[in-house]
């Protein structure tokens, strides 16, 4: 069965919902339900460098290939996801705060989370060439790099940041935009799953006819 | 810009990222197919 057809359909009713039955905030206006997209890619991100962080450390103990190629896989279709936090976070941010940018601890420790997955990724190509040290320095980074994670989630409590925190706020969401908010994120989940799992595939494939070749 | 061009620029850019990703893998597809082809011959 193709997957792809579900996941477009979940996208396409989350859409529907954000667009349609979510209600309109009143001091910020339609540019706020930037907001579901931006915290569901935000929470997928997280799972997805959760996952590299678990197979880095089985390939370490293991010694396993299979754990390498999920590690891989997990931090390429993660990164992509944080692309998408750090572009929809300043575009929500411009009209509302009045600036793209603001170096503000959750802002800041995201930009150095994907800073280090931008070198992970470009020296994928050079690991590549050193097929014996490339997984266990790969795993290496992709443990390090998870280690900003909690420091992303709790900066805005441990150092007092700008960036509002609604999830946790009682009086911030209504329970319309909470089910938008989940069925948002249910549906990344899902992308995040199909677009994995692609990726695994074609990395199992890839590695493979490595080997043959050599 | 109004709110809603800014809105429209967030959800544009997250279509844009997902299709470019995926015609990626589809091109990585394509080429992992053909090196096997190859590789059969």
């Amino acid at each position: 069965m193709k997957l792809w057809l579900p996941i477009s359909i979940l996208l396409s009713i989350a859409f529907a919902t954000i667009f349609l039955y979510a209600p309109m905030e009143k001091t910020q206006g339609v540019v706020q339900k930037i907001f579901y997209i931006h915290v569901s890619s935000a929470l997928t991100m997280y799972v997805g460098f959760f996952i590299a962080f678990v197979s880095s450390i089985l390939y370490l103990v293991k010694r396993e290939n299979k754990y390498h190629w999920r590690s891989n896989s997990a931090i390429e279709v993660g990164y992509l996801f944080c692309c998408i936090v750090l572009v929809t976070g300043p575009t929500w941010a411009k009209p509302i705060w009045g600036d793209y940018w603001t170096w503000e601890p959750r802002l800041t420790s995201t930009f150095i989370l994907w800073l280090i997955f931008t070198g992970y990724l470009l020296f994928q190509g050079y690991l590549k060439e050193n097929q014996k040290k490339a997984p266990v320095i790969s795993s290496i980074i992709a443990i390090i790099a998870f280690l900003d994670v909690p420091l992303i989630h709790f900066s805005v409590r441990l150092w007092r940041g700008v960036h509002p925190t609604v999830i946790r706020n009682k009086d911030g969401l209504t329970s319309s935009m909470t089910v938008t908010l989940v069925l948002t994120l249910v549906s990344m989940l899902c992308l995040f799953a199909y677009l994995f799992r692609h990726r695994l595939f074609l990395e199992k494939l890839e590695q493979q006819i490595l080997e043959r070749q050599s | 810009m109004n709110t809603l061009a800014y809105f429209m620029l967030g959800y544009a850019f997250f279509l844009i990222v997902l299709f470019a990703y995926l015609y990626r893998l589809d091109k990585k597809q394509q080429e992992i197919k053909q090196l096997l082809q190859e590789l059969k011959k």
